[in-house]
């Protein structure tokens, strides 16, 4: 989603709405059409125009000529009427004529001839200029003169061939127009012709336009010769006898020669001059006519498309916001709809990213199907292989498929000896193949009931040959290529075990040789077995009666209590410790009982012999308590000494005074006392005990010894190791000594070993049978060990290791060892700790006493 | 004997510090009693003649302690150790470290004293030695270094003459600076110079001298 905020952020283009994206689309189009095909419309018009022009041209010249020679032959026409009027012919038949004059008869204006009507001979308001009637020899006889010529009249008559017709001349470079026409006479009379004399001016080439010419055209006569125009229609824009090239460049110049109007030596040509000016202006506003109403066309044809794509754009705008926004909602997918700019960008980009998220999406969840597949997979060869049963999947064959981890390890099949195989013949005995065959087969028919495919007991052979009961069931798996079947099966032997040590556990309570009761919360007792007959006996009750009323009492106090208390119950020299187990639950209290005569008979043996040790402990402290003794008594004596030997010598020398001496004296006595007490104290520590020798088992003293020193073992955290000879080792000795001295050497170990790292400290007591003749029990620490010169003095008198001992210990002990013809020694060494040997003689023949 | 001289006895049991007191002022010597090691080293100076009579059982420092304590901070003075049950490591080492006598409790009167006369003519002599050898030795002091080697060697039995021919010198000169030793060192005789030298170690020195 980022992504798509940013490349809209980078985009101007997204922001502005699609409707006027359409719209100035539209309007650039437009214009760049307008840009490119306005100039190729205007070529193609003014070549149109041109061609056009040329031809106009042309058949305008054609036209201003074809008007031109009709005006000339309306002057023939002129002349020819005039020439058969009937005044002119009555003239001519008058005598008058025939009388030929030598010179010819002039008229003017003011003396017009009579053959003349005025106005008679005006065509188009132009009058000829001369009217001369003419004899058969074309001498003049009569002229109508109404202009003066410039030059003589015979020039004129020169031209005269002696038949009708029209002729244009020049004369002095003036054009005229020479009309003759016969006079038809009576018979008999010479031919008489008529003559007349038009100037050719641009009056005349105007008039003989007939008004029709255009302004922008103008007629002319070009000398070809000179190539000069000799008379314009319009002397103001075209002057007269001005050469032709001038003009070129104004008007466009069309000549045409007048076929039948010209003298022999004459070249006039008619020429038209239309002016180049009028032409292009005109076709400039043609082409801008055209060219406003192209750009009108085009505006009216973009503004209509501009419309049309604006409403369809805003039409899709909306549509695509529609989209978007259905695609944010039904997706949930947060992402920018934006309700200005382009929704197609917008849209499209919200597209890629939709695709990511979908490409994404689709990755995530195919990988989390594959996750769930893989999971699902596991979890189900979990189940497959970790199943209470054994399962062997078999083909319609009955080959073995797959095997799982149960089948494996349970009943030790082979994995890769059963795939592949045919399971009844490796691992059902053969007793049950015909039956396991049969379930197999009605299972695959599916006509057998249900039942016959479950639970059936069978013998299974394991992997390693043994039998095994078990319940074989199978069910059929359709799949779309073939069938397969599962096969479970479960090892009851374990089961059928627990069924018989039940059985045989119900049985332990009644063979249970201690007396065990249960009562209800009423004190009924509703359970006892034989052994606990002694004790129904002492209550005097038996099975489901009532228990005396102290005992319910304590019955229920242990139920409400729900605590498990214990008594003692003691009658008829016989002692039993009863335990109350309360089971709430099911309001009974179970009564275990236990006949512990025999153990109190031993405690109280134990605690007699306890007493015993005690005091010969302190017999045997002796040894130490001896030397200290000595010492003491020892203090008393030489000062008695020093003063007796003092007043002596003060006595012999004559030297103390009396009171000197008896002080001295006195002091004697206080020391003598004092040494009385010292062996008083002696005497009542020491009490008198004779030496009793009995027969005793050796490991007996050992385990009595160790279970004496266990409280200051575990005290200094020793560890107290027996290793005990499995026979008896009965020895006769005097049982508290020798247990004195193993007391002696073991606190003397414990005593070593407080050197040694708490925690390490290894005390071992070992008794074994070393011949016929002597037996050995061993102590055995990991302390300091010694060294071999305090070895050799180890058993010495007032030899001592430790700071307060007396070193008497070990002499007295090898003493008493040595009185029973035994040994008592040592090996040890530096950091190897000690072990002391105490070997006793024993005699093949000792006998136990029996307990 | 001097009236200085004093039996110490260190006991911790007051009967045996007074029979001790008791017994051996009879015969006219002077006594002082400590009932510990401790209270002894208090109050004792190393200048003071006698010897002193020690228990080996006591509370705190023990006789055998006090003795080796002596040793080692070399106070000379004779010890004698009593003891009520004597073993023989205990009287080698007691011995080792210098003890003069080793007496069992109970013993003879006698004995005792007896030993004590022993030990306190052990303490003058010492004394004595000690005195001489002072003497001897600022005797020495006053000889200029040739007739110091000239001591060495006529101490060590060399004629004059071979003294004169090792040293490099005349005869007679040899002869002014033996006459001027003698005088120095106060002896009358060559016997005596002699003796002055083995108590001053100086036999040893002439092989240095010749090196």
């Amino acid at each position: 989603m980022r992504g798509i905020t940013t490349s809209l952020q980078q985009s101007w283009l997204a922001r502005i709405p699609l409707p006027w994206i359409s719209v100035v689309v539209g309007l650039l189009c437009g214009l760049v059409t307008w840009l490119f095909l306005d100039p190729i419309l205007n070529q193609r018009l003014e070549k149109i125009f041109q061609d056009n022009l040329a031809s106009r041209l042309e058949v305008r010249s054609i036209e201003t000529r074809h008007r031109f020679e009709s005006f000339l032959q309306e002057w023939s026409s002129l002349g020819h009427r005039f020439a058969q009027h009937w005044q002119v012919v009555d003239h001519l038949s008058s005598s008058a004529w025939e009388d030929s004059l030598e010179s010819p008869i002039r008229y003017n204006r003011r003396r017009p001839p009579a053959w003349i009507e005025s106005g008679q001979l005006i065509l188009s308001s132009i009058e000829p200029d001369q009217v001369v009637l003419l004899d058969s020899d074309g001498g003049p006889r009569e002229i109508f003169q109404s202009e003066a010529l410039p030059f003589p009249l015979e020039r004129l008559t020169d031209f005269f061939s002696g038949r009708e017709e029209v002729v244009m001349t020049t004369i002095q470079r003036k054009p005229y127009l020479l009309v003759w026409s016969g006079i038809r006479r009576t018979e008999g009379f010479d031919p008489a012709f008529l003559m007349l004399v038009v100037e050719i001016d641009d009056h005349f080439l105007d008039e003989s336009q007939q008004a029709v010419g255009d302004p922008d055209t103008v007629i002319a006569l070009l000398d070809s010769e000179n190539q000069e125009l000799i008379v314009s229609s319009n002397r103001k824009s075209v002057f007269t006898t001005s050469p032709l090239g001038i003009w070129k460049e104004a008007y466009l110049v069309t000549s045409q020669a007048l076929v039948g109007y010209q003298g022999v030596d004459q070249n006039l040509l008619f020429t038209t001059l239309v002016s180049r000016e009028a032409t292009m202006r005109t076709m400039q506003n043609i082409l801008s006519l055209a060219q406003q109403d192209r750009f009108i066309a085009a505006l009216v044809f973009m503004a209509a498309f501009s419309l049309v794509f604006f409403l369809i754009s805003t039409k899709i705008s909306h549509v695509l916001q529609r989209i978007s926004r259905f695609g944010q909602q039904a997706l949930g997918i947060e992402q920018p709809v934006v309700k200005r700019g382009n929704q197609m960008l917008l849209l499209e980009s919200w597209i890629k990213a939709f695709f990511r998220q979908v490409i994404v999406a689709r990755d995530k969840l195919r990988l989390q199907q594959e996750e769930r597949l893989k999971e699902s997979e596991v979890f189900k060869s979990a189940l497959f292989d970790n199943s209470m049963d054994a399962i062997i999947t078999l083909d319609e064959q009955g080959q073995v498929i797959e095997v799982n981890g149960t089948a494996v390890r349970a009943f030790g099949f082979d994995r890769e000896k059963l795939l592949g195989g045919r399971f009844d013949e490796i691992a059902i005995h053969p007793d049950y193949r015909a039956k396991y065959r049969h379930m197999l087969s009605s299972c695959a028919r599916k006509s057998g009931s249900n039942l016959e495919c479950r639970a059936q007991s069978m013998v299974a052979v394991t992997g390693h040959g043994e039998e095994r009961a078990i319940e074989c069931s199978v069910i059929s798996i359709h799949l779309s290529q073939q069938t397969v079947f599962n096969v479970y099966l479960r090892d009851v032997t374990g089961r059928k075990q627990a069924e018989r040590e039940i059985a045989s556990l119900a049985k332990l309570a009644s063979e249970n040789p201690n007396p065990v009761l249960r009562a209800n919360k009423r004190g009924v007792i509703v359970y006892a077995n034989t052994a606990s007959k002694p004790l129904l006996d002492y209550w005097g009750c038996e099975r489901g009666q009532t228990l005396p009323r102290y005992w319910q009492n304590l019955v229920n106090r242990s139920l409400t209590a729900g605590e498990t208390e214990e008594f003692e119950v003691s009658f008829d020299g016989q002692v039993f410790s009863l335990q109350l187990a309360p089971i709430q639950e099911l309001d009974y209290v179970n009564l275990y009982a236990r006949d512990i005569t025999q153990m109190r008979n031993a405690e109280m043996q134990s605690r007699q012999h306890q007493s015993e040790l005690v005091h010969v402990c302190r017999v045997s402290t002796m040894g130490e308590m001896s030397t200290g003794l000595a010492h003491e008594l020892n203090q008393p004596l030489s000062a008695i000494i020093n003063f007796a030997s003092g007043c002596v010598r003060r006595i012999q020398s004559g030297v103390g005074g009396e009171a000197e001496l008896v002080d001295a004296m006195a002091q004697i006595t206080v020391q003598a006392e004092r040494a009385g007490e010292i062996i008083k104290r002696l005497r009542a520590l020491v009490g008198k005990r004779p030496q009793e020798h009995e027969v005793v088992n050796l490991n007996h003293m050992v385990l009595e010894v160790a279970s004496f020193i266990e409280y200051e073992a575990n005290r200094h955290r020793v560890e107290v190791t027996l290793e005990l000879s499995k026979e008896s080792l009965p020895v006769k000795v005097d049982l508290v000594q020798i247990e004195q001295v193993l007391l002696n050497l073991v606190r003397n170990a414990i005593d070593a070993m407080k050197v040694v790292t708490s925690g390490d400290r290894k005390l071992l007591l070992k008794t074994k049978r070393l011949d016929d003749s002597r037996v050995e029990a061993i102590v055995m620490d990991n302390g300091p060990g010694m060294a071999p010169d305090t070895c050799e003095h180890l058993f010495d008198a007032f030899f001592s290791t430790k700071e307060t001992g007396m070193g008497m210990g070990l002499p007295i002990s090898k003493k008493i060892i040595e009185a029973h013809y035994g040994e008592l020694s040592v090996e040890t060494s530096v950091g190897e700790g000690a072990i002391f040997h105490v070997v006793i003689p024993t005699d093949p023949a000792l006998e136990l006493p029996g307990f | 004997m001097s009236s200085q001289t004093t039996v110490f006895v260190v006991d911790d049991d007051q009967a045996m510090r007074n029979s001790l007191k008791w017994l051996i002022e009879s015969v006219a010597m002077n006594v002082e009693t400590y009932e510990s090691a401790d209270a002894f080293i208090h109050s004792y100076y190393p200048g003071r003649s006698g010897c002193l009579l020690l228990d080996v059982r006591m509370p705190g420092m023990s006789g055998l302690e006090l003795q080796e304590y002596l040793t080692a901070h070399q106070i000379a003075i004779p010890v004698i150790i009593i003891t009520g049950h004597a073993d023989v490591p205990m009287a080698v080492r007691a011995m080792k470290s210098g003890a003069v006598d080793f007496i069992e409790k109970p013993f003879n009167d006698e004995l005792l004293l007896e030993s004590i006369r022993h030990a306190l003519m052990l303490d003058e002599r010492q004394r004595d030695m000690q005195s001489q050898r002072a003497e001897i030795a600022t005797r020495l002091a006053r000889l200029t270094p040739r007739e110091h080697e000239v001591m060495v060697m006529v101490t060590n039995g060399r004629a004059n003459k071979e003294i004169a021919s090792s040293l490099g010198v005349s005869a007679k000169t040899v002869e002014a600076h033996r006459a001027r030793v003698m005088e120095k060192m106060e002896a009358g005789s060559l016997a005596e110079l002699v003796r002055m030298a083995i108590h001053a170690n100086l036999t040893i020195d002439e092989e240095t001298l010749e090196e």
